[in-house]
Order: structure tokens, then C-alpha cells, then sequence
């Protein structure tokens, strides 16, 4: 089971951009390999989380029903969104944007 | 000796009986234990937003595990202006690419091992991995923790998650924690992949403190054991995450030795084990120089190696640096011999006793002097100060025969004869043909022609 649900190398790609204009506090490696996979599951979280709050609480139950079918094709979900009236790219270009300011621009952990 | 015996506190006695509690009542799946405890915690929220949170919640489990979802979340990163395009836009980099790879790792790597980042939970690799059939290199862990062995165990865990899920699919049932008992390695594996960040490290956190809790020592085991270990994949190519696979085998065992640790509850008794194959390098006095591969479990319980790539039953041995035993010193046992005919010598003397045909004359009752007949041979007078003999008599105080060289504390006759006299000067040994002190009786009397 993946930890994550967006594949994880496009994760690591856009967080080790993220990390190389930023300098760390990470003194070894395992703090720097620990800060890199939490910010990537904080990416992960923050994107996924901010899809599933654009849905009304009604229209999220009918979207379980559409996980609970492990046969639910990609363009399925697609057209669920967008019959729910849901911008699921600028959904995510916003959450991607405040998560940069945020990380570059706050104290980094 | 384990410093820990006499201050580590034993586990309490609710902790154990509520684990047994546990084990009798039926068990249902971790995730459908997680899912109903959110349920009911939701139920009793009342607002709308909690009510939303926690099906959020519940939705996000759910789309990790849904392909089709999974895709289009992918997607939609991807597409967000492109990813470089994205990062384009923000402040130009201070750091290239390797300078930001090396310049904060730098020879960390070297020394604690290379971490390939893959993004795992604490999946660490060592360069050198050491033996082909290791869990890890144990020398390099022992060295990070001063050969504790439980630290070690807890090290290899916290940077190694298969490590991680091997030794809590090994622990005693009573001890493993709750959603993991009676569940394989693999099993355990992908339950520790899937925590979030705060339940694996409360994971972590309750296993070093069940580590922290046992005793260690030595053990030899026989028979029939299973273990998992680490293996590439591709053995051409590099050391990488992906190229890593964890593997059971079978081995028959004929003392083989193993740190075991063990708990007790609160009166001492032992409540399980878990053996962990460490082996150690010892110097020629016996002392534990370091550690050569392992740190892996080795267990007779088939169960938890289930689905696992199996290798074959024996692996081929390979040629390593040897075990060195503790050996006796040899310069010790040369050391005591020494001593001991050191001891002889000063108890005994290295003077050559000299055997005069005159017996029944001790040594001190004689001294050489010319003879007065201006005959060749020396007089024997007896000295000054010595006793008087007894003339010999045949019967009770013939004391010739119970001569056994000379001592100076037994009287004997003296002779007057002179022809006895004449005889045992005709017979006199000399000195440096004298037996020396431990020769047979009958042998120094056999060489003075006496039977």
C-alpha cells in the first residue's frame, strides 16, 4: 500500500526543487532525509485534502461510493468533479502556490 | 553482562493482562478496527465540520488505496503548470543540485551508512553492505551503538523498516502491539508502510521501549530456523531501495549462537524470547572486537516468513573472516610451567647429591682430610659437633637398609673396619657420576654395585 497518493518520484521531484532554494538546519542525513519525507507527505496531504474539501458534504459520500468501486476509471473521477462543479486542476495549481509560499517563505523545521 | 538487569522496571501487571485479554477476544483487521474507531469517535461529534473531517478522513484511506483516483491525483500535480514551470517562478536556486546532495550530508554518508532517500520510512543502506546475507552491517550499527545490543536492535528498526517488521512479527505475542499480533513480516511490513507519520513514530517510540524492557544474553539454538535477510535483486547493479528484497531461508543449526533477549513479568518469570542472530568477532582473549553481519531474527516458527521469497534451504557458506573462539593463551600455560620448575628449583636445590660408599655417614658427619697414613685416599673423619653412631649390630638398629640417600638427620653406624673401610674407598663414585637427587633407590645402589 502506497504511503502516499500521489505518486511519490513526482512528489520527491517537486519537494527536492523545493529544498534546493531553500537552506536547511538538517545536519545529517538522516534529518535531511527525514525532513524531505515529511515534506513530501505534507505536500501529499495538503493537495489531497484540499480536493476532497471543494466537494459539499453531500456529493463527498457519493465520491466514496466511488472508491469503494476499485473499478472507477481515472476519467470517472474526472467528470465527477467536474459535474460537481469542480476545478480540479486550479484546486490544485492554488494548494501547490500556498504551499511553496509557505515553506519558502516561513521557518523551516 | 547486561547493566540494564537491575534497573530496568519491570512491565506492570495491567499492561500484561490486558494484552491476554486481548489475544482471547476474537481479533478483527487493523483497518477495520481503525475504520470503526473513527466511526464511532465521529458519531459522537456533533458539529457538521467534524462530521465532514472525519469522512474526509476515512475518504483519504481510501484513495490511497484506489488506482483510478491515485492517476488522476498524479495527473493534476503534473499538469500544474508543469512542475519545473512551477519552481521556475520561485527565487533562483542558491544551491546546485550536488552541492545541495553533499555539502549538508558530506561524510555523514560515510559514516553512518548511505540513505537512498527513496522516501521509505527510514529505509537505510549501508555502502557496504557486508555480508550477502545481512540485515544490515552490523559492525557499522555496533559501532554508532557502542555494541549495546539493544540499541542495536532499535537502530536497525528505526532505519530499516523491513528490520523494523521483522522483529515485531518475531516478538512474543503478549508484547507485540495492538494491530500487529499474529501477522507475518510482509504483513507487517505494509501495516508500518501505510501509518501516517505520527502513528509510526508512536510505533517506534512503544518498540524501544518493549526493547528497553528485556534482558540479553547468550544462547546456542539447534535445529531447524527460519530467517529473513536482505538481498539485491540484480546483483550487478547498485545498492538502491529498489534494488532490495527481503528473503526467508532455512537453516539446519548445530549450536548456533545467538543474543536472545527475554522478558520477565513481575516476579521474574520469563514470558518470552526473541532470538537475534549477532555474530560476533572476538579477539584471541576472548573479547567481542566487533560485529560481523546479522542483526536479523532467526525464529523456529515457520508462520511469520509466510509469502516471503523463499532461497534455498542452505545457502552456500561463504568464506569470511573467521570466528576466532576464545582461545587459552598459550604464553599463560608456558608462564605456569615456569613457575612451577621455578618452585622446584628453589624448593629442591640444583646441587647433585654426592653418594659415598660409606653408608650410614651422612654428608655433615664427613670431611675430606689427608690421610694421616699419607695413603692417597682421604680419611673420613667424623666431624665435630655430629652424634655419635651407634656401632652396627645385626637386628634392630641396622639402620643401613633403610638408607635412602643421604639425610641429615639420620644417624648410622660407622664402620671401623678398616678392611670395610678400604672396600668402600675402592668403591667410592664420583661425584658427577652420582645420581642426583629423585633417582630410584635401587638404582643408585644397583650403580654401587650393592643389591
Amino acid at each position: 500500500m502506497n504511503s502516499y497518493i500521489i505518486d511519490q518520484e513526482v512528489l520527491g521531484q517537486f519537494v527536492d526543487e523545493l529544498m534546493k532554494k531553500k537552506p536547511l538546519s538538517a545536519n545529517t542525513a538522516e534529518e535531511l532525509n527525514d525532513f524531505r519525507s515529511k515534506t513530501m507527505k505534507d505536500l501529499d496531504n495538503s493537495i489531497n485534502v484540499a480536493i476532497f474539501n471543494s466537494l459539499p458534504t453531500e456529493k463527498l459520500a457519493e465520491f466514496e461510493n466511488l472508491l469503494d468501486d476499485k473499478n472507477t476509471s481515472p476519467d470517472i473521477f474526472q467528470r465527477f468533479f467536474s459535474d460537481s462543479g469542480v476545478d480540479l486542476q486550479k484546486v490544485t495549481d492554488d494548494t501547490l502556490n500556498a504551499f511553496t509560499k509557505k515553506f519558502l517563505g516561513g521557518q523551516d523545521e | 553482562m547486561n547493566s540494564h538487569e537491575f534497573e530496568r522496571q519491570k512491565p506492570p501487571v495491567e499492561e500484561v493482562n490486558t494484552a491476554s485479554e486481548k489475544i482471547k477476544t476474537p481479533r478483527s483487521t487493523y483497518q477495520e478496527r481503525g475504520a470503526k474507531t473513527r466511526e464511532s469517535v465521529a458519531n459522537q461529534k456533533s458539529s457538521p465540520e467534524q462530521s465532514k473531517e472525519a469522512l474526509i478522513t476515512r475518504i483519504y484511506k481510501k484513495a490511497q488505496e484506489h488506482p483510478g483516483y491515485v492517476a488522476v491525483a498524479t495527473g493534476l500535480v503534473v499538469g500544474a503548470a508543469g512542475v519545473a514551470g512551477l519552481v521556475a517562478s520561485l527565487p533562483s536556486a542558491n544551491l546546485s543540485s550536488a552541492e545541495a546532495n553533499t555539502s549538508i550530508v558530506g561524510e555523514q554518508n560515510e559514516q553512518i551508512g548511505i540513505y537512498d532517500g527513496y522516501g521509505e520510512k527510514g529505509m537505510w543502506l549501508s555502502g557496504d553492505k557486508g555480508g550477502k546475507y545481512d540485515f544490515a552491517s552490523a559492525s557499522e550499527v555496533a559501532e554508532v551503538c557502542d555494541d549495546d545490543e539493544c540499541e542495536m536492535v532499535k537502530y536497525t528498526a528505526h532505519n530499516q523498516v523491513e528490520s523494523f517488521a521483522d522483529y515485531l512479527a518475531n516478538l512474543p505475542e503478549n508484547l507485540q502491539p495492538e494491530g500487529f499480533k499474529g501477522l507475518t513480516i510482509l504483513e507487517t511490513e505494509k501495516r508500518l508502510e501505510g501509518l501516517p507519520d505520527a502513528q509510526y513514530e508512536e510505533m517506534e517510540k512503544q518498540f524501544d521501549e518493549t526493547i528497553d524492557k528485556a534482558f540479553t544474553r547468550e544462547a546456542t539454538i539447534n535445529g531447524t530456523q527460519n530467517n529473513a535477510y536482505m538481498r539485491l535483486k540484480n546483483p550487478e547493479d547498485s545498492i538502491t531501495h529498489d534494488n532490495m528484497e527481503v528473503v526467508a531461508c532455512t537453516t539446519n543449526e548445530s549450536d548456533l549462537r545467538v543474543m536472545q533477549f527475554y522478558w520477565t513479568d513481575e516476579n521474574g518469570n520469563e514470558i518470552g524470547h526473541m532470538n537475534v542472530k549477532m555474530t560476533p568477532v572476538r579477539d584471541t582473549n576472548g573479547y567481542i572486537v566487533g560485529y560481523k553481519g546479522c542483526n536479523q531474527v532467526v525464529s523456529s516458527n515457520p508462520h511469520v516468513y509466510t509469502d516471503m521469497p523463499k532461497v534455498p534451504d542452505s545457502p552456500p557458506w561463504e568464506p569470511g573472516e573467521p570466528e576466532k573462539l576464545k582461545a587459552k593463551d598459550p604464553n599463560n600455560l608456558k608462564r605456569i610451567d615456569k613457575q612451577i620448575n621455578q618452585a622446584i628449583e628453589d624448593a629442591v636445590g640444583t646441587e647433585k647429591v654426592s653418594v659415598t660408599p660409606n653408608q650410614g655417614v651422612s654428608n655433615e658427619d664427613l670431611t675430606e682430610k689427608p690421610s694421616s697414613s699419607g695413603s692417597t685416599g682421604a680419611e673420613t673423619v667424623q666431624n665435630e659437633g655430629s652424634k655419635d653412631a651407634e656401632p652396627v649390630q645385626n637386628g634392630s638398629n641396622n639402620y643401613s637398609e633403610d638408607r635412602g640417600g643421604a639425610n641429615a638427620n639420620e644417624y648410622a653406624p660407622v664402620k671401623s673396619n678398616e678392611q670395610a673401610q678400604a672396600e668402600a674407598d675402592a668403591n667410592e663414585t664420583p661425584y658427577d657420576q652420582a645420581p642426583t637427587g629423585g633417582a630410584d633407590r635401587a638404582d643408585v645402589l644397583s650403580g654401587l654395585g650393592i643389591n
